[in-house]
């Protein structure tokens, strides 16, 4: 009893008592009453104030006077009254109110100036007169308050005794006298009173026969003949349950075995049932988190089930989907929104059902109910830049789950790391939950005395996952302690403060043998196992539950596939949006590049204008934009996944679609490529004189960005840290980088790779050469200038490497004749090249090849005789066809000029090199694998049937299924066709399987390694 | 000189000089007749016997270009065709015109020790050759060895002359006759041109009459280039210039001796020959 309530108390019955006919006889009852609760000295001490205060006051003889005086002190009580209720929490204003009555009861009767009285402290007190008069009733000693039952009422009777009584009840077993216990709504407390003599204590202090005392939460009233009746049981009575949410948990005889044979969790039974707030406590090792997710379903037992309301949690999941929540310890929040729009986000993803509005209301009721309503608007932050407390993030990840109102509730120490004030709020909240019938459990680490007593259950593990308790909290104390042979067993509680020390059981549990020194060893006194067996006896002793059979309602709807997948894109567009330096970077990062590129790339030649034709720089500019596309695309993804990954993990608990999920992402990050990639075309082309080809180079980064998003996703859901993923990039891009066949050309790589005929393999699996490739076909081939001209520069090339092709096959059929007879490879190349272009040399028809002898020599010399002429003739034709169309240019207005202006607009010096390869050392023609093969004008040849798809770099058309592709558009399928391989790679996970297998496989080597290392 | 010795002998020189690479077969050989498509040049023995037999003891344009370094005639930088106009060239006509006039010039620098543009001509007479499909003729002669003497005037002049040859040796015996034809007529008014534009002003002695000699040699040459000319009188676009090659010729026909070309000749001449230059590097 605090000093404040005291001193209010001598200052009313000071009142009291002078308006009393008997003064004296009410300073008795004044000392009586002290010494009830004080010491000695402190008795004296108040009497003392009393006498002051009785002093102060004066109170006339005659009736008037004495009215007049009444009146006067009723203004003085109502002063104090309104002192007091500012400085009083409604619980102590009940226990002053309370000491009055009891003060008042100690003569028999109280007479109307009394209760006017206390009618006034009451009202003053805003209590309002309903609960003031079941007050009343229920603290009159001569009232029975059986008689006067109402909602507030509850009677606790042995089984034999209910009958006759009305209200609500609760059954004790072998209870000799009935209780009765008014709830007081105002105050959240109850009031106890014993209708028998003896033979009950309440938190260790005897329940006097019909004395009305407080029962606060944590206590008990126990005694020699009954269970303990808790202040939970008491309190459940006056929840209203729905009988649709009752649920039962049962878990029956669950086991765990790790992979390695090892048991994680022995053998384990209990029943719970809604309106119950479970602890779950161990050491480090106990195997609390295993038992966790057995128990919320993530990982099935290996032995036992768990069944809720008769349904198989984990066999039967579907059923049960929604009725389980689970807050792990982890910071579920997206960092960049706020609190609301966290919780609005997870809600619409639970809430099919509900409009827009009614969730954000939802959510803003929520909000306020726990606490957190101002901060709605704040943005949750991350740890390091605080932004809200830990408490409130603790409660918004809480609220999270609460959200759905999940009918059971999993929390893993929700009061880590928290001040003892937020640890109480949280259990505050976790309590409240169980009582308006909730089942949860929690995890718990080192809780406070106060938190330790909000418990109804407490099971406790001790190391290697055997149950050693489970009961309760306070009980556990006494159970140790009696298990340790300690002489207080009985005390649970300290006498004076009530406080609780949970330390004290594990001290018991963990306790280690003492060595010679007296210095704690290594070994534990009694090992976990005796605990389980003395645990096993303690059970068979206990009482079984009534189970449900009915299923659980459940609220939770999930949103269809396609709702969800929008949900995903909002929720993850608005995080993007929120993070200013994210958007930044991500939007300035592309024109900044695009302008620092061509700005150097803008070669001119000395004293001229700049012209797009004499820039020798553009083949390197277009390589650079697929660069720079590529690793603008990765490192825009690589983060992506493995940033949310704890949610990720919350969301398949949820049984929330991955692929919406996936979508979502791969949405967005392409959305922000097209865009990146459009304002860099936009800038470069601009700036370097690239005109009308827009449009393609867009394409063409856009594809390829999309290409490297989609593997940066990959990898971001593949790896385990942040760090690992960006070393990797480097090691992604250099391989693009050589391997595109523009800093390294394909036929002068290590001649085991390299080839002349087709783009060798590692060059076709890069992304950068396909993107190169289209975008350097493109350039050449449709540009302004080069586009009518195409088709007859073809003709030309074409028909002079015929007769390049002739010309060696005749230098060829010389070295074969010299050699004699014999088969060797120059005949092999011969006949293969023969054969193969056949088909093209139709002049006249081919000589058997059968045999190599001088007639067939002879012959195959007026054969390619014959082909150099027809050679020839299309040659001259096609350089006639040539020669008309720049005769025409001439007439028209403008004449020559005007198209040598055009040309130097549009078409490039530097990548016509690179396109027509002119070589003026080498050969035309070489022998590659018994072919012949050239590098001269790839620009103008198309790929082969013969090979395939497969064809040089920098063919203007492929060949495929039986008709030719463009380049462009060919390569762009290309691309898109691995980004959508990936994007299944993706969906399944396909790399970190490959990756866990290869991690088990060098760890079973090095763990083989070091067995051996240790024989 | 007796004409019947003459023609023996000379197709004596043509089988002697002609020395065709060893997988061509002679022109002389082909019979074949199945080659009578639609083409611009159908191949004509006796055109390309003609071409051969007429034309072989045209000594290459280069020499009068080697006389005129040897001289002390002015250069004249300006005098040469600016590379720049390369890309007007757009026709093979033109082309093969002047790859003839680049090919002159590049001589001309030689001659006259102007290294610093030898790369950028070399590369320009490269580029038409190529255009051209000629590049054989550029194959045996490694760009290399141009870079290695370009200090070097009589190397230069030796590699300059060689590929000029080459090249044409080349387009005459792969049955480009045309384009050698307009190779020829682009490299000989060239020549001409510069020389004729080199001696204004150059003061009577030994080199002034070294040169008038070359130019008086030349009636003989243009007037075998004219009968050759004759049979490419269809053609639309070789027309003007063969028109305008058929007035020179009756200039230079008119020329009695080299001691009588007086300032008066050099100027019509030069008159006359610039025209028809001009027509060609326009």
């Amino acid at each position: 009893m605090s000093e404040k309530i005291l001193r209010a108390l001598m200052q009313l019955f000071a009142i009291i008592a002078k308006g009393a006919e008997q003064p004296d006889t009410r300073r008795l009852v004044v000392a009586d009453f002290l010494q009830k609760y004080l010491n000695a000295d402190q008795v004296d001490n108040y009497l003392q104030v009393y006498d002051s205060f009785f002093n102060e006051l004066e109170f006339g003889t005659t009736d008037t006077q004495r009215r007049k005086k009444t009146a006067v002190s009723s203004v003085k009580v109502i002063v104090i009254c309104n002192q007091l209720n500012e400085e009083l929490s409604p619980r102590q204003k009940v226990f002053v109110l309370l000491y009055l009555l009891d003060f008042l009861h100690s003569q028999e009767l109280m007479n109307e100036q009394e209760l006017e009285f206390v009618n006034t402290v009451a009202s003053s007190f805003n209590i309002s007169e309903g609960q003031f008069q079941e007050m009343l009733d229920f603290a009159d000693p001569n009232t029975d308050p059986a008689l006067k039952a109402n909602a507030n009422l509850l009677s606790i009777t042995s089984h034999k005794a209910a009958t006759d009584l009305a209200g609500k009840r609760l059954i004790a077993e072998s209870l000799p006298h009935p209780v009765f216990v008014l709830r007081i709504s105002s105050a959240a407390l109850f009031l106890i009173r014993f209708m028998g003599d003896a033979g009950l204590t309440i938190n260790g202090q005897r329940l006097a026969k019909n004395k009305v005392t407080v029962f606060a939460p944590g206590s008990s009233v126990r005694g020699n003949t009954i269970q303990p009746i808790f202040y939970s049981d008491v309190a459940r009575c006056f929840m209203s349950h729905r009988a649709d949410e009752a649920v039962s948990f049962e878990v029956k005889d669950i086991q765990y075995r790790f992979k390695s044979g090892k048991l994680g969790l022995q053998t384990l039974r209990f029943t719970e049932r809604s309106g119950h707030l479970m602890g779950i406590m161990g050491g480090s090792g106990a195997g609390k988190s295993t038992l966790l997710n057995i128990l919320n379903g993530n990982n099935p037992p290996t032995a036992g089930k768990v069944l809720i309301n008769g349904i198989d949690l984990h066999k039967e999941k579907a059923q049960l989907e929604g009725l389980i929540g689970f807050v792990p310890q982890d910071d579920l929040l997206i960092e960049e929104l706020t609190v609301f729009e966290n919780l609005y986000f997870n809600s619409r993803l639970c809430f099919n059902q509900l409009t827009e509005k009614e969730i954000a209301d939802k959510v803003l009721q929520l909000l306020n109910d726990i606490g957190l309503y101002e901060a709605r608007d704040l943005k949750v932050g991350n740890p390091l830049e605080k932004t809200i407390s830990g408490g409130q993030r603790k409660r918004l990840n809480i609220a999270l789950e609460l959200i759905r109102e999940p009918s059971v509730l999993f929390l893993d120490e929700p009061t880590s790391g928290l001040s003892s004030r937020d640890s109480e709020n949280i259990m505050d909240l976790l309590k409240e939950l169980s009582l308006r019938g909730k089942l949860v459990f929690v995890v718990i680490h080192q809780p406070s005395s106060e938190i330790f007593k909000m418990f109804d259950k407490l099971l406790i593990l001790d190391v290697g996952g055997y149950p050693v308790y489970l009961g309760d909290p306070v009980e556990s104390v006494i159970y140790f302690k009696r298990a340790a042979a300690y002489v207080d067993a009985e005390e649970s509680e300290c006498l004076t403060c009530g406080n609780v020390n949970p330390e004290q059981v594990f001290s018991i549990l963990e306790a280690r043998i003492l060595d010679e020194n007296g210095n704690p060893s290594g070994e534990r006194k009694v090992l976990p196992k005796e605990w389980n067996e003395r645990y096993q006896r303690l059970l068979a002793n206990g009482k079984s539950e009534a189970v449900e059979k009915t299923k659980p309602v459940i609220n939770f709807h999930k949103p269809g596939l396609w709702k969800q997948f929008t949900i995903f894109l909002q929720r993850d567009f608005f995080s993007k949006l929120a993070n200013t330096q994210y958007l930044l970077i991500n939007i300035l990062e592309p024109p900044l590049l695009a302008f620092i590129l061509a700005f150097l790339c803008r070669f001119s030649l000395e004293g001229q204008a700049y012209t797009l034709g004499d820039n020798r720089n553009i083949p390197a500019y277009m390589f650079m934009c697929v660069v720079v596309s590529l690793f603008i695309g990765l490192t825009v993804s690589a983060e992506e996944i493995f940033r949310d990954r704890k949610i990720l993990r919350r969301e398949s608990f949820l049984n929330l679609s991955k692929g919406s999920y996936l979508f979502s992402k791969i949405v967005l990050l392409f959305g922000l490529s097209a865009f990146q990639m459009l304002i860099f075309v936009w800038i470069g082309n601009t700036l370097l004189g690239i005109q009308h080809m827009h449009t393609a180079y867009w394409l063409v980064l856009f594809t390829s960005s999309c290409f490297a998003n989609m593997l940066g996703l990959n990898i971001s859901a593949s790896f385990n840290s942040a760090v690992t993923i960006y070393i990797l990039i480097p090691f992604l891009l250099i391989p693009q980088l050589l391997l595109s066949g523009v800093i390294v050309k394909f036929d002068e790589l290590n001649p085991i790779i390299s080839s002349r005929a087709v783009v060798p393999l590692p060059g076709e699996l890069m992304t950068s050469r396909w993107a190169f490739e289209a975008l350097a076909v493109n350039q050449f081939t449709r540009n302004d200038y080069e586009q009518p001209l195409y088709t007859l520069d073809r003709a030309v090339s074409l028909a002079s490497l015929k007769k390049s092709w002739c010309m060696t096959l005749l230098n060829l059929l010389d070295e074969v004749e010299h050699s004699g007879p014999n088969v060797n490879s120059n005949w092999e190349v011969l006949c293969n090249e023969l054969k193969a272009k056949q088909s093209q040399n139709n002049v006249a028809a081919l000589p058997s090849l059968a045999h190599s002898d001088k007639a067939t020599w002879d012959a195959l010399r007026i054969y390619l005789e014959a082909v150099k002429g027809q050679g020839g003739d299309e040659y001259n034709q096609a350089i006639e066809a040539r020669d008309r169309f720049f005769v025409e240019v001439d007439k028209q207005p403008g004449g020559t000029d005007a198209m040598n202006e055009l040309k130097k607009k549009h078409h490039n010096g530097k990548l016509e090199d690179m396109a027509r390869n002119p070589s003026f050392d080498a050969p035309t023609y070489q022998i590659e694998n018994e072919r012949l093969v050239t590098t001269i004008d790839p620009i103008f040849r198309d790929g082969v049937a013969e090979s395939g798809f497969r064809a040089h770099f920098l063919a203007p058309r492929k060949y495929l299924l039986g008709s030719y592709l463009n380049t462009f558009e060919a390569n762009l399928v290309v691309i898109w066709i691995s980004t959508i391989l990936l994007g299944f790679a993706l969906y399944f996970d396909v790399f970190k399987r490959l990756l866990t297998g290869l991690e088990i496989q060098f760890g079973r080597l090095l763990g083989m390694k070091r067995k051996k290392q240790i024989k | 000189m007796n004409a019947r010795i003459l023609a023996p002998a000379l197709l004596l020189t043509v089988i002697a000089c002609s020395n065709p690479p060893a997988n061509q077969e002679p022109a002389a050989a082909t019979t074949e007749t199945a080659k009578d498509t639609a083409a611009v040049e159908a191949i004509d023995e006796t055109k390309e016997f003609k071409f051969s037999m007429v034309l072989a003891d045209i000594p290459s344009p280069l020499e009068i270009i080697n006389v005129l370094g040897k001289s002390h005639a002015r250069f004249d930088k300006g005098l040469t065709n600016g590379t720049a106009n390369e890309s007007r060239y757009t026709t093979s006509f033109k082309r093969g015109l002047n790859f003839g006039v680049y090919a002159i010039d590049l001589g001309y620098l030689a001659a006259n020790d102007q290294f610093g543009n030898i790369q950028t001509y070399y590369n320009t007479t490269k580029n038409l050759a190529g255009s051209l499909d000629a590049t054989e003729g550029f194959n045996k002669v490694a760009a290399s060895r141009i870079k290695n003497y370009a200090e070097n005037k009589d190397s230069v002049m030796k590699v300059v002359d060689e590929f000029y040859t080459q090249v044409d040796q080349y387009l005459r015996n792969n049955q480009r006759l045309q384009t050698a034809t307009h190779m020829l007529v682009g490299g000989w008014v060239e020549s001409q041109y510069l020389t004729l534009n080199s001696v204004k002003g150059m003061e009577n002695g030994e080199d002034l009459k070294k040169i008038k000699e070359q130019i008086f040699m030349q009636k003989l040459h243009l007037g075998k280039i004219v009968s050759v000319l004759k049979d490419y009188e269809k053609d639309k676009e070789f027309m003007p210039i063969i028109t305008e090659m058929n007035a020179l010729n009756s200039l230079y026909q008119a020329i009695p001796s080299s001691a009588s070309i007086d300032d008066a000749t050099l100027a019509s001449l030069t008159e006359k020959v610039t025209a028809v230059r001009g027509k060609i590097t326009n």
